[in-house]
């Protein structure tokens, strides 16, 4: 009977996320520089790709458009919007702020058995980093930030801060916290203020640590030649 | 011809819409107290209410399970989380936040055309006031925040703080404004320290003006009896 509830809640959730996997879809295209800026959007091609009808991808798009990634033009469609250096690093900035303040509550309110529990986390992720298990480093890197925000005890400020991290691809923090967190020794250093109540250092670190990710990405869209045309910040004045 | 195009965006964003629809009214619903933590949401009734099918209503719903306002149970439906104090303070931290970026960027760049837009629409709200019109203060007051995060030229993260703004209930709006002691004072004294591109102030300005509407905002929730059954601070402690 449990099963049968699950059902239901999955096909509702399945229902609310076509739109929002067109979203990801999309987003990822043109974070990656698939599709460029003052590009259209070919619906069908998306609809074909995702594999889902018409309504969907519309609704994904318009999604899209209320983030900033596209523009509705009447009677031409979805255009990409420019996607500028500024715009990453406003978001991860954001991202930092409530990340910071929720990693300062949580120093002052983590139990003795959350610090071990991030503790454990720490060496399986350099077990990961040894291995060069991409995909563990990136789940426990989730778990480990995961694990601070539940330790807050702030529901609301950790769902908003996720709703901010949901207008970036996933991808990128896998590969962001591959080798942010895998070269630097933030996430130590983090457990340590935490360990020891530290509230103004666990806020410096968790900015620090976000605003460095930050760079890390803008560098890889760079070498990717997203920005390479540098009419994109003509478009912007532009728009 | 626009106008057939214009026709074919409305019926998109109206049906983007709906769910949006549901999740405002049940907002308030929430938010004014008319339903009660751990009262589950009646969802046909909901359907009625708004006018719309049961469709929207579950993605409306989710909308707001995804804010945290309620949760899914299996089998039993969607039930009203708690919402504390603290919940409200978090939600208008957060704008805070961002608005006070966006005040000092705007601090930097803003024009004197913009400077003079302002003062019309300060002017047009101080008759507002005078005159008592709540829907034209809620408007105005609006406008006049968007205008500054306008003139910050930085889409993204005023998309951002849009956001988290949807996040609150836009019905006190005029009472918050007028409760709000500073309220009226503080939009002439943030144009004085937009023109003198004075971007300390702007920011200070900003995060007071918008501290002081969360704390009113609880005051007349307290006063409407919202946290009666509580003790002084308990969805928190127990969530």
């Amino acid at each position: 009977m449990a099963d049968g509830a699950v059902g239901i809640r999955d096909r509702v959730s399945r229902r609310q996320q076509l739109p929002e996997e067109v979203a990801s879809y999309v987003r990822e295209l043109i974070i990656s520089g698939a599709v460029k800026p003052g590009e259209f959007l070919r619906m069908e091609r998306i609809a074909e790709q995702v594999g889902v009808s018409n309504t969907p991808v519309r609704e994904g798009l318009l999604a899209l458009k209320s983030e900033g990634f596209v523009q509705l033009v009447p009677r031409r469609g979805f255009v990409v919007a420019p996607f500028t250096q500024q715009d990453v690093r406003d978001l991860f900035w954001a991202q930092a702020q409530l990340a910071k303040e929720l990693a300062a509550r949580a120093a002052k309110k983590i139990t003795p058995e959350q610090v071990a529990r991030l503790e454990a986390n720490l060496g399986e992720f350099e077990q990961a980093v040894a291995a060069g298990d991409r995909e563990r480093i990136a789940d426990l890197g989730y778990s480990f930030h995961r694990q601070i925000n539940l330790a807050a005890d702030s529901q609301r400020l950790a769902l908003l801060l996720g709703s901010v991290v949901n207008h970036l691809p996933n991808r990128f923090y896998a590969s962001i916290e591959e080798q942010v967190s895998a070269t630097g020794d933030e996430h130590p250093l983090l457990v340590e203020a935490m360990r020891q109540h530290d509230v103004r250092k666990a806020r410096s670190l968790m900015e620090h640590h976000i605003m460095a990710s930050a760079d890390h990405l803008i560098d890889i869209l760079e070498e990717r030649g997203l920005w390479d045309n540098r009419e994109t910040d003509a478009h912007e004045s532009a728009s | 011809m626009t106008e057939d195009v214009v026709g074919i965006h409305d019926r998109l964003a109206r049906r983007q819409q709906l769910p949006e629809e549901v999740a405002g009214y049940v907002r308030e619903l929430i938010i004014t107290g008319a339903v009660r933590p751990g009262e589950f949401l009646r969802m046909e009734r909901i359907a009625e209410a708004v006018g719309v099918s049961n469709t929207p209503v579950r993605e409306g719903l989710l909308i707001l399970r995804s804010e945290g306002l309620v949760e899914l149970v299996p089998r039993r439906g969607f039930v009203v989380s708690p919402f504390s104090r603290q919940d409200v303070r978090d939600l208008f931290w957060a704008q805070a936040q961002l608005a006070c970026e966006l005040a000092a960027r705007a601090a930097r760049k803003i024009s004197p055309e913009q400077l003079a837009e302002l003062e019309v629409i300060l002017a047009q709200y101080d008759d507002a006031v005078a005159e008592g019109d709540e829907n034209r203060i809620g408007d105005l007051g609006d406008l006049f925040h968007r205008r500054i995060n306008l003139a910050a030229d930085s889409h993204r993260l005023a998309l951002l703080l849009s956001s988290v703004v949807r996040q609150l209930p836009n019905r006190f709006y005029a009472a918050i404004e007028t409760q709000a002691s500073t309220g009226g004072d503080d939009h002439q004294l943030l144009i004085e320290a937009l023109r003198r591109r004075d971007v300390p102030k702007a920011t200070s300005l900003m995060e007071r003006h918008i501290l002081a509407r969360g704390d009113s905002l609880i005051e007349i929730l307290e006063q409407r009896g919202l946290w009666d059954n509580d003790a002084p601070d308990p969805a928190q402690s127990a969530s």
